[in-house]
């Protein structure tokens, strides 16, 4: 599961955030740290979500909004992506993870 | 997906195999070879930054002070001209190719059209590369990203000259330059 402390915490409040307007039991689940991922079916739900929040963060993060009192989304969604993309390539989804990444 | 953040980087792939093949030869030469274990490591470099400190209006939507972003450093809450050491805060850094490219798009995403990003390189030849006080400490949650810490408290124009001082020792990849291209 993706682990949040003290220190990543306003990651956990902009993925469960975005994660809740992306909807999506799993997507929210896991993003927020209480769900793993259990198939590469499940994978590729987690990551075409992941990406959809990555575009609604873009969106707000270039008009300025500040999302429940953090203005440096960029920031919080980069440290986001770390966990993301270390819990990928751990746990054997690397290929389908990198491959969306470049499709972008 | 949101069609205006895909393909940030459009028509320029072939730059970015170079740079993919850059920072592979970079490990070849200066980790794999010399069996080190990090060798050279790799930042993303958006314009007009420099490789570790960066510009007013140029670093996000958070807090700066002196070129240090107030996200990145631990600052004492009592005093901001003081910057506490901490494992878990510093500049990221990527340790392999993939990891690299992987941030530049990623960031890239969230640049406005136009903006001109680079990725720069820091060879470590031995220890004593690394200035006092200071340490790379490896990220818990993914191994191929690296927070360079201080391992000391310290007074922000000291951790500004350090970084300044790093940079002066980082190549920018001037030659590979990628634009943001949200409209393509």
């Amino acid at each position: 599961m993706l682990k949040f402390d003290d220190d990543s915490k306003n990651a956990k409040v902009l993925a469960m955030y975005y994660g809740s307007r992306v909807g999506g039991d799993l997507l929210l689940a896991f993003v927020s740290g209480k769900a793993d991922i259990a198939s590469i079916e499940e994978a590729k739900l987690v990551i075409e979500g992941f990406w959809e929040m990555t575009d609604l963060a873009i969106q707000d993060n270039s008009d300025n909004r500040k999302i429940e009192g953090i203005d440096d989304i960029e920031f919080w969604m980069y440290k986001l992506f770390i966990k993301v993309n270390g819990y990928m390539t751990k746990n054997g989804f690397a290929e389908i993870w990198d491959a969306a990444a470049n499709e972008r | 997906m949101g069609k205006n953040n895909k393909a940030v980087f459009s028509h320029q792939l072939k730059t970015l195999e170079d740079i993919e093949q850059k920072i592979r030869a970079l490990i070849v030469e200066h980790r794999k070879l010399s069996g080190s274990h990090l060798g050279v490591v790799f930042r993303t470099v958006i314009d007009p930054n420099s490789a570790t400190l960066y510009k007013q209006g140029h670093h996000g939507n958070g807090g700066i002070n002196q070129g240090i972003r107030e996200c990145d450093f631990k600052l004492s809450k009592s005093d901001p001209n003081w910057v506490l050491a901490s494992s878990k805060h510093g500049l990221s850094f990527s340790s392999s190719v993939n990891h690299a490219t992987k941030i530049t798009k990623f960031l890239g995403g969230f640049q406005k059209t136009g903006t001109k990003i680079n990725c720069a390189y820091w060879i470590l030849e031995n220890n004593d590369a690394i200035p006092p006080d200071m340490e790379f400490v490896q990220d818990p949650d993914d191994s191929d990203h690296y927070l360079l810490t201080i391992t000391k408290d310290m007074k922000i124009t000291d951790l500004v000259f350090k970084l300044t001082w790093i940079s002066q020792r980082m190549t920018v990849m001037t030659d590979l330059t990628l634009e943001v291209n949200k409209n393509a």
